[in-house]
């Protein structure tokens, strides 16, 4: 009788492959590290945030800091209700999101399906110099030139000044709308080429290949691409710094200057303030509130995204 | 490929020619076998040459100024004879200084930090002292000192208690300067012809908190139906703290509605240069800076109305006069010999380092007080010739 | 004979049966695709039309070879450029290490359903949402001052950017490892390769297009931020190039800001200048990388 007896022993790896397995097990051990790293950074920041936060609701109460409406922290005397900032940050937030989003996706698709590629060579490269544009410029360019020449015209409920959150939103959506281009584009050109020509095949238009098949396909890349947007809008500093002003207006009317969560912060972090003040503490109570809304936000993201995730994939 | 050859070879000669070039004009300086009387360039003022036993300094001549417009009086700049005491100071060792602080006192600070490095470099070449000036605020800049991180802090305003209290802690102790002169500049339209002078008791009346008005009219009898526009500096800054005290009498305490603030004085202007019914503040430098766009008020505190002029800031007529200070840890002089040398430096070419930088330089008795301060803590470095 | 013969039938069928309305919607639709496009390209032309006026009188050599002064004649850029290239040079290099190690980790190692997994993915979230000058403040709590001590040094601002730009560049690089097909990996393990060398020679090759994506968003935001670094003490007036990791320092962003906000009308060009030369490295940056992804864009 021909048997093959083959001991267990034999199908086990030595020798170079075992070695290789070992130091496998070690990358993945150390790259787990890295992994590990980001949330250090996470706990810093909470870490960061919390103990000067503590310090503030000891002498300014939780009813005063979520229930009153006037906010003039570094006034004497000082108001300490923080929902004019919270209005401005969503303000700006819809507002360039609005810009954003639908932009970043229709350059996206016109990049993927409608553009040659000696126009895609040339436009991918302006809008990630678009994308590069320090900051500051946008700030300047806000109120030099969105201000006066765009909020202030199309904004037809009340006089529009030097400074809007309209104008902010507006230039933060310009800014944040090549970053949302990219990013869809990328999530657009990971679907098979197999389901594209498919549907072309089928006689569709471009058109709706766009709107029925890559958009369905590409869009848990396309959500992540948003909510990177979105939190951007509501992390933005610097053009809300320029372009927004520094009071703190508790009111709907984005013709009028606002302040953000976190225009608020970098004025409140910039300036004058003697360590351990409370004027000082705001910035950490408003940091510890951002960073709760900005975690709740993603949290119903992902909610939204595994969703769609199960019905296409 | 071919193309891409090309274009890495472009790249590469580009960068190699531009660092050609950085280094040939950097390394560069002429050596002058300079005289008393020879002109030299302004960016060699205060290099200081010894020859053979006597000094001399590339200078501005008595009469130009860098900032004229006057093609006679535009700055020329002459070998004149020096101290020996100056050469001294710019032997001082290859230390770094470091200042930080008010963004008022910035540019004064920058220009005595310019000159400094120009004279220690002339003399001790690459190892010439460095100074470097930061502009985290008044508050930051203490904050900062406080903690041992600089050696000198620039400050628009006097140094708190508290503040005062965290540096005793940290066991610092320091010796505070007087430096220069400023006042706070009330502006309003270029088209506002009724306002030619306001009271101390109006500005409070319109600026403080609780206030509401809105009109010209409610300013006093006899101004016109305007609206009034306010524009303010930005709530988190010397230049607020000041204002508020010297209009409503308590630092921050201000009128909440009403009031459009911004952080960039640059903006002010173009605000209060935009509506006829415009009125802001900011400092002086920014007033005479921008005199073609918008008007200075005359302020009254009940002695007349004052133009906040250099003479009416320096002795202190002008109701919003404020002085200008500098901070010197008294152990970095004794460690770091360099920063004493930068300070007597400072105070010794004090006159046209504030004129230079456009500030309200000290009256005589100020700066005797200065040379007294200065000299008590014994700053001038043992150097060997 | 060489005529081609068509029936009537087939004449039908290659007629084009797009109803008139599917086709004014395809117009609508492009039309406003050009709409947003156009308005990027506006939106850029004008940006750097009226910085290039304004700077304009400004462009020139001196402009690099001048250090930052308080008068506006011989003001320039020397230390803050080579500041900026500084930072953003190490700050780059450490988070795309970060990054690619994270984003490796998550998607090619991990259990996509792991609750590690998800947290980790949570965090990344959420520190994109954080507003930079709270790195700012972090940076100057442990980084400057507290456990690390380094001071205001490249050090510290390079770190401070790295954990500012790291979001963003592990969402790229996992999209970008997501985006590699699975048959791909399947039919390396199928030929026997393990997981790191799967990893190694086919999905990172392939997904080297979205990774130099993510590098360029995340130099080009390092390249401008400003807000956390003045706190981290950039200064205003240094006279020398930094020369290692512990020297004191200033960044591009921060001399524009600086210098537009001064009371002399000269500054306003200087400023603007230095917004050109700020761009133009942008520029160069942004071209090594799209040369990089260019050169290995598949498609399958």
């Amino acid at each position: 009788m021909n048997t093959v007896v083959t001991s267990v022993n034999e199908l086990q790896p030595s020798g170079r492959k075992l070695r290789q397995q070992r130091v496998e097990k070690f990358i993945k051990f150390f790259l787990m590290i890295v992994a590990a790293s980001g949330m250090l950074i996470t706990t810093g920041v909470v870490v960061a945030l919390v103990r000067p936060s503590i310090d503030f609701f000891r002498s300014i109460s939780l009813g005063e800091f979520l229930g009153t409406t006037a906010w003039f922290p570094l006034y004497e005397p000082p108001d300490f209700g923080v929902w004019p900032l919270i209005i401005g940050t969503f303000s700006v937030m819809f507002i360039a999101v609005i810009i954003a989003v639908p932009g970043g996706l229709a350059i996206a698709f016109y990049l993927s399906q409608y553009a040659s590629d000696k126009v895609r060579r040339k436009l991918k490269p302006i809008l990630e110099i678009l994308a590069g544009v320090p900051t500051v410029v946008f700030g300047f360019f806000a109120i030099n030139f969105i201000g006066p020449n765009i909020a202030a015209k199309i904004w037809v409920f009340s006089d529009v000044g030097f400074y809007s959150s309209l104008s902010a939103g507006i230039t933060v959506g310009l800014m944040i709308m090549p970053m949302m281009t990219t990013l869809a584009e990328d999530a657009m050109a990971a679907v098979p080429r197999a389901l594209v020509e498919g549907a072309y095949a089928l006689g569709a238009t471009k058109r709706e290949t766009c709107t029925g098949v890559i958009f369905p396909a590409a869009l848990s890349g396309i959500i992540a691409a948003g909510v990177i947007a979105m939190s951007r809008a509501i992390g933005e500093t610097t053009i809300v710094l320029l372009a927004a002003g520094s009071t703190a207006n508790f009111t709907f009317d984005v013709g009028q200057p606002m302040q953000t969560m976190s225009s608020f912060i970098g004025f409140a972090g910039l300036g004058d303030q003697p360590t351990g003040s409370t004027g000082y503490q705001t910035i950490f109570a408003v940091g510890s509130l951002l960073f709760v809304i900005t975690f709740i936000l993603n949290m119903l993201s992902r909610r939204i995204v595994a969703r769609f995730r199960e019905v296409y994939e | 490929m071919i193309n891409q050859n090309f274009r890495s070879r472009f790249a590469r000669l580009i960068v190699a020619s531009l660092a050609a070039g950085l280094v040939a004009v950097a390394g560069a300086s002429p050596v002058s076998a300079a005289k008393i009387g020879d002109e030299c360039k302004s960016k060699d003022l205060y290099k200081i040459e010894k020859l053979a036993s006597s000094y001399i300094r590339c200078e501005i001549v008595k009469g130009t100024s860098i900032h004229s417009s006057d093609p006679k009086k535009k700055a020329k700049f002459k070998w004149t004879a020096t101290k020996e005491s100056q050469y001294i100071l710019a032997n001082a060792e290859k230390e770094t200084i470091r200042l930080d602080g008010s963004s008022t006192v910035y540019p004064l600070a920058a220009v005595a930090a310019k000159y400094f490095e120009n004279s220690t470099k002339s003399v001790k070449k690459k190892d010439g002292a460095k100074v470097t000036v930061g502009f985290s605020g008044t508050g930051g800049g203490f904050e900062k000192f406080c903690r041992n991180e600089t050696d000198i802090s620039n400050a628009s305003r006097a140094i708190k208690a508290s503040e005062a209290a965290l540096c005793k802690a940290a066991g610092i102790t320091y010796t505070e300067v007087i430096i220069a002169n400023d006042g706070l500049a009330v502006v309003v339209n270029r088209e506002n012809t009724w306002a030619t002078s306001l009271t101390m008791k109006e500005l409070n009346a319109i600026w403080k908190d609780g206030s509401t008005i809105t009109n010209w009219k409610e300013v006093r009898t006899g101004f016109p139906d305007v609206a009034l526009k306010l524009f303010g500096a930005g709530t988190d800054s010397g230049t607020f703290d000041s204002f508020t005290e010297f209009v409503n009498g308590k630092a921050k305490s201000v009128r909440k509605t009403g009031v459009q603030t911004s952080e960039d004085d640059n903006v002010t202007v173009k605000g209060v240069e935009s509506d006829k019914g415009a009125m802001g503040y900011f400092g002086l430098s920014y007033a005479e800076e921008n005199a073609s766009k918008v008007k200075l008020v005359p302020l009254d505190k009940g002695a007349g109305a004052i133009t906040p002029t250099v003479a009416s800031v320096q002795d202190v007529t002008y109701p919003m006069a404020r002085p200008l200070f500098f901070y010197v840890k008294n152990a970095s002089i004794a460690t770091k010999p360099a920063v004493g040398a930068f300070v007597q430096f400072w105070v010794d070419n004090l006159a046209q380092i504030s004129e230079d930088a456009i500030f309200v330089p000290l009256t005589p008795t100020q700066i005797k007080a200065l040379q007294g301060g200065v000299k008590a803590i014994a700053l001038i470095p043992k150097v060997k010739k | 004979m060489s005529t081609v013969v068509t029936t009537k039938a087939m004449r039908a069928d290659l007629r084009d049966t797009t109803s008139t309305s599917r086709k004014n919607w395809d117009k609508a639709f492009l039309g406003g695709l050009w709409v947003f496009t156009l308005l990027a390209i506006v939106t850029l032309v004008v940006l750097i039309g009226t910085t290039l006026l304004k700077g304009f009188s400004r462009l020139n050599p001196a402009l690099v070879v001048n250090f930052p002064s308080p008068f506006p004649e011989d003001a320039g850029i020397q230390a803050a450029l080579f500041g900026s290239i500084w930072v953003v040079v190490t700050s780059g290099l450490v988070s795309l290490f970060i990054a690619l190690g994270t984003a490796i980790y998550l998607e090619e190692f991990a259990n996509q359903k792991s609750r590690l997994n998800n947290l980790i993915t949570i965090n990344i979230q959420t520190l994109a949402g954080v507003p930079s000058i709270v790195f700012g403040i972090l940076g100057l709590a442990f980084i400057a001052r507290g456990w690390l001590g380094w001071g205001f040094t490249v050090g510290t601002a390079s770190a401070v950017l790295t954990m500012m730009v790291l979001p963003v560049m592990i969402v790229s690089a996992r999209e970008a490892l997501k985006a590699v097909p699975s048959s791909l990996r399947e039919g390396s393990f199928a030929l026997g390769a393990t997981r790191w060398q799967t990893i190694v020679k086919q999905v990172l090759p392939s997904a080297i297009p979205g990774i130099a994506t993510g590098s360029i968003l995340g130099v080009s935001r390092a390249l401008g931020e400003s807000a956390p670094l003045i706190l981290l003490g950039a200064l205003a007036y240094v006279s020398s190039n930094p020369s290692g990791l512990n020297s004191d320092y200033t960044v591009l962003p921060l001399v524009i800001l600086k210098y537009t906000q001064e009371a002399q009308e000269e500054f306003q060009a200087v400023g603007a200048a230095a917004i050109i030369v700020l761009l133009v490295l942008l520029i160069s940056l942004n071209m090594i990388a799209i040369v990089i992804r260019d050169k290995s864009r598949k498609s399958w």
